[in-house]
């Protein structure tokens, strides 16, 4: 289907911007939306923008779309050259980068079927002229500045006749069609639902440094300049379609279905999602001291009955994350409940987030809430404190799987066990076992066996081990900011948060901005920490090594008080003279150093505690007491999360490690009895 | 020949007598799976106290469980080990057992945790294929002056030809069947986004299939009673296979009959599992004497399995009865 034609506003802004061109002052863009909308004033530098018409063809599935880039060069160099992603080529065939590393690593499919394909084929760039200096079809060339690899198409290089100086504004047109592939990387297709995330051709970011910054589509998130998008979205009537930005009017197109406008000020991405299937919800979040947001939730209907737990828990996000760090940065947000098995929940871009969700949820699961919260506080960290995923995703991932935790700490009650049964659709809760969460601690890293030594969390994400996309960006950074905050105090950790979304709101922070805002507020150079947690691959295990407590006794051998003479035997010192000798080894197993408390509590209750730096191998702590020393507790507040063995933390003169391990293997035993007894059902 | 029109409900009841007057049988059943369980979980008691050490963690996990710990422990854990999880307390140690059940076992097959218990389950199988030859034999001629094991040792050979006959019915339905039946329902969802209907048509999947692993179920079950009552005769593939098609013969004869029996048996059996998972404590048990509790509420239940199957054999036994007089002989059960 061919694409809308541009409306008369769009084509009045092109003979604007070409004028703005060719005389190549630095100038913010400001126009008129097509939609009826004002743009704003502008709370970003609006680099990108964008005007797209897209039309969606669901029995193919295939989108036509054209849209108009309004580019300016933010930086001090000069270019003369464009770079766009075309994400979908990662699809295109098994020669992409994208699938050849998936394959490589295991996690690719085994079989494709034809509807698993998908590419994004362009059609025609133009750089748009005037009545006196006409359109120029401009060359392209698809190029892969990550590994050479010539068979990837998702980064195309656009070559423009002329270098674009410093603070000049460029215009292109772009008409690309997309085959839509099932979905991957939470974009895609599955019967009539369709997420579209990175679907359109997308400009990389010219750095300050006068390079283009467009990795292929590999194992990455994204990285974008801010701008200002108008979307025209062309879907069958009665479809149902929500999109980041502000809904605009809705209305039949001439060529056929209803196109659907949204506009968006100051973002860097723009997604959508359609289906017929969706119903629509709409709530309103308020809050004292914080601006309102209306909320649009598109949900299925065998979520139906999870409508009210969505609103509930994204209007929580929005008030902590508003209250704690910053307002919400726009007035809608629109929530998309994906469908099962869809491959599309967990995912954000500005003003629009997939969460997760099952047909049978119990009421402590808290998975749609968790995912809900998560997608929702990467509006705060990604989509206005917008660092580069490309090369830095735990900024984002690692900081708001912390403040996400937070969230559901401060609402929720804490997470319980709960198994799936029957291929997963039947849930059951174990309501005394807590769950460990991957903020409690590193314990599942355990054994130094290089989970958490494959990569250093500084390693650019696009170079990273596909083995620790998750593990690194998530796991570690969440972990790392924990033991943070429990070094430094949650109000202190509040603050360095608060700060960086009040510096970098609508910008685009670097690691080391966040290191300095942390020395900053924190009033403590951090270094030590940083170099070993980010930059490093320091595993840290305190453990307590050995624990001797045993009566005084008087003394033997040349004793003075005895004239000199040989005591043979010393007795042990009774009644109010009883005293104890004791003696705690604490060693450090792993290479990380980090300060530490040591608790020694004596068997009439009282307790001594000490610091110690954490540097040396061993601390040897000699300890005169009253009484026995009845346990032994290294670090037992916990701040040392990343620790990844807690179990070695403690020692105790009455172990219930026995009565313990014959619980739990009664437990086991009797799961072990059935099992056998189910197996004889086939004798 | 001709068999006695005993009715169902009569059946049980005197299946249950049968079973009643077994119980030193049922016990030492009972006993044996307690030991195979028994010799594994001292491995794996041995890998938990060892991990907990001197550490708090013990205590944690004698007063509920201690997530932190299960993280780091297993990632050291290999072997029958590997099986621990927190998911066996409770309600879980039947559910997770009925679910790899349901599953047909297929973590043994896959590389799932359960595949390090195959030894322990196949000679538990064997074990079975030996006891319910003692077992139908009492309840088919419980006159007889002839002890529980030599009654099962004389038809093990017969038993055991007929349960590797079933196992093969079993794996044809429930390996490659099942396989099919897998990549038939995936490729009629693969654009289905509604996760109901995918549940309804995985819940179809699985009736058609258990309902033809009940079919072989109930054949295999039948021809072992039949079996026994020809014990005297000779034995040969040729007899097995007629004893098979007697015993499929008579269900197709008492199609009511015996679904009545399988569903009485299996109504109490779930029954006996909805008290027990009712009953039984959580992970909070913490005093030995709590322990001790849960773990004989959990023996109890084991031994109530053993005694539906053996109830199922006997009530099978009383449905096949003879009329009395009448005899029964392998040219009556040879395949025409």
């Amino acid at each position: 289907m061919r694409p809308s034609a541009l409306r008369p506003s769009a084509a009045i802004i092109i003979a604007l911007l070409l004028a703005i061109q060719t005389v190549s002052p630095a100038v913010a863009v400001s126009r008129e939306p097509g939609n009826g909308a004002t743009a704003g004033p502008a709370r970003s530098d609006r680099v990108a923008n964008y005007e797209i018409d897209a039309t969606l063809d669901p029995s193919t599935p295939t989108l036509t779309g054209r849209e108009i880039v309004t580019w300016r060069n933010a930086t001090t160099h000069p270019t003369s050259e464009l770079r766009l992603h075309l994400y979908y080529n990662a699809w295109r065939n098994d020669q992409s980068s994208f699938l050849k590393s998936a394959a490589l690593s295991g996690a690719g499919r085994r079989q494709f079927q034809d509807d698993d394909w998908g590419y994004c084929n362009v059609s025609g760039v133009s750089l748009l002229g005037d009545s006196s200096s006409p359109s120029v079809s401009l060359p392209t060339q698809f190029i892969q500045p990550d590994d050479g690899n010539r068979n990837d198409r998702t980064v195309l290089a656009v070559t423009l006749p002329a270098a674009v100086d410093p603070g000049a504004v460029v215009r292109i047109e772009v008409r690309w069609q997309l085959k839509i592939p099932r979905p991957s990387q939470r974009t895609g297709a599955i019967g009539s639902f369709f997420l579209l995330g990175q679907w359109f051709p997308k400009l990389g970011v010219f750095e300050a440094n006068g390079t283009w910054n467009a990795h292929q589509f590999i194992e990455t998130e994204f990285f974008a300049d801010f701008g200002v998008y108008d979307a025209a979205l062309t879907v069958p009537s009665g479809w149902v379609v929500g999109a980041t930005g502000t809904r605009g009017l809705s209305a039949p197109n001439p060529a056929g279905g209803t196109t659907h406008r949204f506009h968006a000020d100051d973002v860097h991405d723009f997604a959508w999602a359609a289906s017929p299937d969706f119903e629509v919800h709409t709530d309103r979040f308020e809050s004292p001291g914080l601006p309102s947001v209306d909320l649009e939730l598109l949900l299925l209907p065998d979520h139906t009955r999870l409508k009210e737990r969505y609103f509930a828990s994204a209007k929580e996000a929005l008030r902590l994350y508003g209250t704690w760090y910053r307002p919400y940065a726009w007035d809608r947000i629109t929530l998309v409940d994906p469908p099962y098995e869809s491959n599309t929940g967990g995912m954000e871009y500005p003003m629009f987030v997939t969460s997760e969700s099952r047909w049978l949820t119990l009421p402590e699961n808290r998975l749609m809430e968790a995912n809900t919260i998560h997608e929702v506080g990467h509006m705060w960290f990604q989509s206005a404190v917008a660092n580069n995923e490309f090369e830095d995703a735990w900024l984002d991932e690692g900081l708001n799987t912390y403040a996400h935790k937070r969230v559901l700490e401060q609402i929720y009650r804490p997470s319980i066990l709960e198994k799936r049964y029957f291929h997963g659709f039947i849930p059951f809760e174990f309501p005394d076992i807590p769950r460990a969460q991957p903020q409690h601690g590193a314990d599942p890293f355990d054994g130094f066996r290089g989970s958490l030594k494959l990569d250093s969390l500084a390693t650019k994400s696009y170079l990273s081990d596909e083995r620790t996309w998750y593990l690194l960006p998530y796991t570690k950074g969440s972990l790392m900011l924990v033991t943070l905050e429990r070094y430094l105090g949650a109000e202190t950790m509040r603050r360095i948060l608060a700060t960086l979304t009040e510096r970098y709101w609508f910008k685009h922070p670097r690691p080391s901005d966040f290191i300095a805002i942390t020395n900053e507020v924190s009033g403590q150079d951090l270094t030590w920490y940083f170099d070993q947690v980010l930059t490093g691959t320091n595993l840290f295990d305190y453990a307590v090594d050995r624990v001797v407590s045993r009566p005084l006794r008087s003394a033997q051998g040349y004793v003075p008080e005895t004239g000199d003479h040989v005591v043979h035997a010393g007795a042990p010192l009774t009644g109010s003279a009883a005293r104890f000798d004791s003696l705690v080894d604490i060693h450090r197993w792993g290479e990380g150093t980090f300060p530490i408390e040591i608790r020694v509590t004596f068997e009439d209750g009282s307790v001594a505690e000490k610091r110690w730096d954490g540097r040396d191998r061993r601390i040897r702590i000699p300890l005169e007491s009253a009484s026995r020393i009845r346990s032994v507790e290294v670090d037992p507040r916990h701040v040392l999360v990343l620790d990844v063995n807690t179990t070695n933390n403690s020692w105790t003169s009455r172990p219930n490690a026995e009565i313990g391990a014959r619980k739990w293997t009664a437990k086991w035993m009797i799961w072990m009895q059935h099992l056998l007894e189910s197996g004889a059902f086939f004798s | 020949m001709g068999h006695s029109r005993i009715r169902t409900a009569s059946a049980l009841g005197q299946g249950a007598r049968e079973v009643a007057r077994a119980w030193r049988y049922l016990l030492g059943a009972h006993a044996w799976n307690f030991a195979l369980a028994l010799c594994l979980a001292v491995l794996v008691q041995d890998a938990v106290r060892a991990s907990l050490g001197s550490s708090l963690a013990g205590d944690r996990m004698k007063d509920s469980w201690d997530s932190l710990w299960y993280a780091s422990f297993s990632t050291h854990t290999n072997g029958v080990v590997v099986t621990f999880r927190p998911s066996v307390s409770g309600a879980g140690a039947v559910l997770d057992a009925l679910d790899t059940f349901l599953d047909g076992f297929g973590g043994l097959f896959n590389g799932g945790a359960e595949a390090s218990l195959w030894p322990m389950l196949a000679v538990y199988w064997l074990s079975w294929s030996f006891l319910s030859g003692g077992f139908v034999s009492l309840f088919v001629a419980p006159d007889r002056e002839v002890g529980f094991m030599s009654r099962a040792a004389r038809l093990f050979p017969r038993f055991l030809t007929i349960s590797l006959a079933g196992f093969a019915g079993y794996a044809l339905i429930l390996g490659w069947m099942r396989r099919g039946a897998d990549a038939y329902v995936a490729s009629r969802l693969r654009d289905v986004s509604d996760e109901r209907v995918h549940f309804a048509w995985t819940l179809g999947e699985y009736v058609a299939l258990w309902t033809l692993v009940m079919i072989v179920n109930v054949a295999v079950d039948y021809a072992k009673v039949f079996a026994a009552r020809t014990a005297d005769q000779p034995w040969s593939p040729r007899t097995m296979l007629a004893v098979l098609g007697r015993s499929s013969r008579f269900v197709g004869r008492h199609v009511l009959g015996v679904f009545a029996l399988y569903l009485l048996t299996g109504l109490l059996g779930l029954f006996l599992m909805g008290l027990y998972l009712s009953i039984v404590p959580g992970a909070l048990d913490s005093t030995s004497t709590a322990i001790l509790g849960t773990f004989v509420i959990g023996q109890a239940y084991v031994l109530c399995r053993i005694a539906i199957r053996c109830l199922f054999y006997a009530g099978e036994a009383a449905l096949t009865a003879p009329v009395p007089g009448a005899s029964l002989s392998i040219s009556q059960v040879r395949v025409a």
